[in-house]
């Protein structure tokens, strides 16, 4: 090798690995930055949470408004959910059918059937639904209220916008997720009634008194906590997106959606903790 | 004009967001009962410094006091009362759009520690209404009103708490001649009404010209010049000379 041709290799092997390490800082720039992000990002959730839990306990007590969010995000759910539940009750029961009757156990199907709908399937379907519904709901309203400077408004004139907007939409979230679980129950029931009828001679008395009779209070009550919880989680999630919106109506729309993608993530999170917590007691 | 006493005052205010400094250095004091007006380009720190005023922004560095609250220094409770007291009229009005006319009125009296009874409220809507003259659009949704009247209801409604302070960020930008106008005398009138003192924030030199006893230039960040409205509009800086040429 000519020492001229050398220089060239060692200016060429410089330049590569200068290349390397700007790329190796631009690297640990951008992991800075997205791990500054995810620590702000927490802070901001936790600052959030806890000015809620203060919030709840601190007057004014916003009821009229409470009511009012339970009846929008319960009544006006009835029709999905109650339509939802009725089919996978429908559904779930002319799938086990061959498989129950192959065994010749189908008069294990009302109880089976209903112990999975009270245990799992209603709170699952119930807080999906209601997560697409409503979560999406609340997160595009709270950030159309916020890119309009609205909920600035309210805390200029000495009001708590998150006692009026965020303290009632969580409340109602919460109480209303239980009870369309309980109805969600009852349409999962008759769909399933109605599908077992097509293939076995049964009253409608007879199907029921033998799905309740197994569900208990040991199923009832986790299955009620639970969907409590998921009721939380959604509105939480929905507020807090909402509160937060940036940028307009891009921003509106990124806070409905991020609102269902989060709180459905949230929804499988809190029930796997509540299977491994009921499995404990039980 | 009484100039008695200072209800605003601001000592080298600096505000940044990240590595973005928005304001710096800014020092002035709102007299009692005077309308102080702070022009500038857009993104020149206006808005945050008025915001910096309600508390929706904490300065960074400097002094600030608005009625002997110490706003560098100030807990949620104490900042709740003095809100109570300054009146924000926002530049798209802020109007809840989810309540009518009268909710959006009586939604912040009926939330005070100490609320007047329901028909003193009503009372006070009615009064309120008959101001602005838009007595008629009680019962309407903030959608069914143009956007003059959007803002006299915004005004309304931080009218109807009796402040003593008026921020107003850009009353007139979007309506028309007339409405500016309108808008304009409105600022005058319940400054008389009411004995309020006002700083507003505007790029509308007729809105300027009708409601300014002081003006404030703010050129990136920081106070260029101040003065009456003859005093400004003499200034030979071209900065400044800009804002008039349509004058």
């Amino acid at each position: 090798m000519t020492p001229q041709k050398c220089g060239e290799n060692s200016t060429q092997i410089k330049f590569i690995i200068l290349e390397k390490l700007e790329k190796k800082e631009t690297i640990q720039k951008i992991l800075i930055g997205q791990a500054k992000q995810y620590l702000e990002n927490t802070g901001s959730i936790v600052n959030f949470t806890l000015r809620f839990l203060k919030n709840i306990f601190s007057p004014p007590f916003e009821w009229r408004e409470l009511l009012k969010q339970v009846y929008f995000s319960g009544y006006k759910s009835l029709f999905f959910i109650g339509t939802t539940s009725f089919i996978v009750g429908m559904v779930f029961t002319m799938q086990s059918y061959p498989t129950m009757s192959s065994l010749g156990t189908e008069s294990w199907i009302p109880t089976m059937i209903s112990l999975s709908i009270v245990r799992e399937i209603g709170p699952l379907i119930t807080a999906l639904i209601f997560a697409g519904k409503v979560g999406s709901g609340i997160g595009a309203e709270l950030g159309s209220m916020k890119v309009t400077e609205q909920i600035d408004a309210m805390s200029v004139s000495g009001t708590k916008p998150m006692n009026f907007l965020v303290v009632s939409r969580v409340g109602a979230t919460t109480i209303a997720v239980p009870l369309l679980v309980l109805y969600a129950d009852a349409l999962g029931f008759l769909g399933s009634y109605f599908a077992f009828q097509s293939k076995e001679e049964i009253t409608m008395y007879f199907f029921f008194n033998q799905a309740i009779s197994v569900v208990t209070y040991v199923d009832l009550i986790p299955s009620l906590i639970k969907s409590a919880m998921f009721g939380f989680a959604i509105g939480m999630v929905a507020s807090y997106q909402g509160f937060h919106a940036e940028q307009g109506t891009q921003g509106v729309g990124r806070a409905a959606n991020t609102s269902v993608v989060i709180s459905s993530f949230l929804i499988f999170v809190i029930d796997l903790i509540m299977v491994q917590i009921n499995s404990f007691f039980l | 004009m009484q100039q008695t006493e200072a209800i605003i005052k601001a000592r080298n205010l600096k505000k940044s967001f990240g590595e973005n400094t928005i304001i710096k250095n800014v020092s002035f004091d709102l007299m009692k009962e005077e309308n102080l007006v702070i022009m500038g380009k857009s993104g020149t720190g206006k808005s945050v410094l008025i915001k910096c005023i309600i508390g929706l922004l904490v300065p960074d560095e400097g002094e600030l006091s608005v009625m002997d609250y110490n706003l560098m220094d100030i807990d949620a409770d104490q900042l709740n009362e003095l809100r109570r007291t300054v009146g924000y009229l926002f530049q798209g009005g802020a109007l809840y759009d989810s309540m009518t006319v009268e909710r959006n009125l009586k939604f912040p009296l009926r939330r005070f520690p100490d609320a007047p009874s329901e028909s003193e409220i009503d009372e006070l809507v009615d009064e309120v209404l008959e101001n602005v003259e838009l007595a008629h659009t009680k019962h309407k949704m903030p959608s069914e009103l143009s956007g003059g009247m959007k803002k006299r209801i915004a005004l309304a409604r931080t009218l109807i708490m009796k402040p003593k302070i008026m921020l107003y960020d850009e009353p007139t930008t979007g309506l028309d001649v007339i409405t500016s106008n309108e808008i304009s005398d409105l600022i005058l009138e319940m400054r008389k009404k009411y004995n309020i003192s006002s700083i507003i924030i505007t790029h509308d030199i007729s809105c300027v010209d009708k409601t300014a006893d002081r003006i404030i230039i703010l050129d990136k960040g920081e106070v260029l010049n101040e003065g009456s409205f003859d005093e400004i509009r003499k200034s030979n800086d071209n900065t400044i000379r800009a804002y008039f040429e349509s004058v």
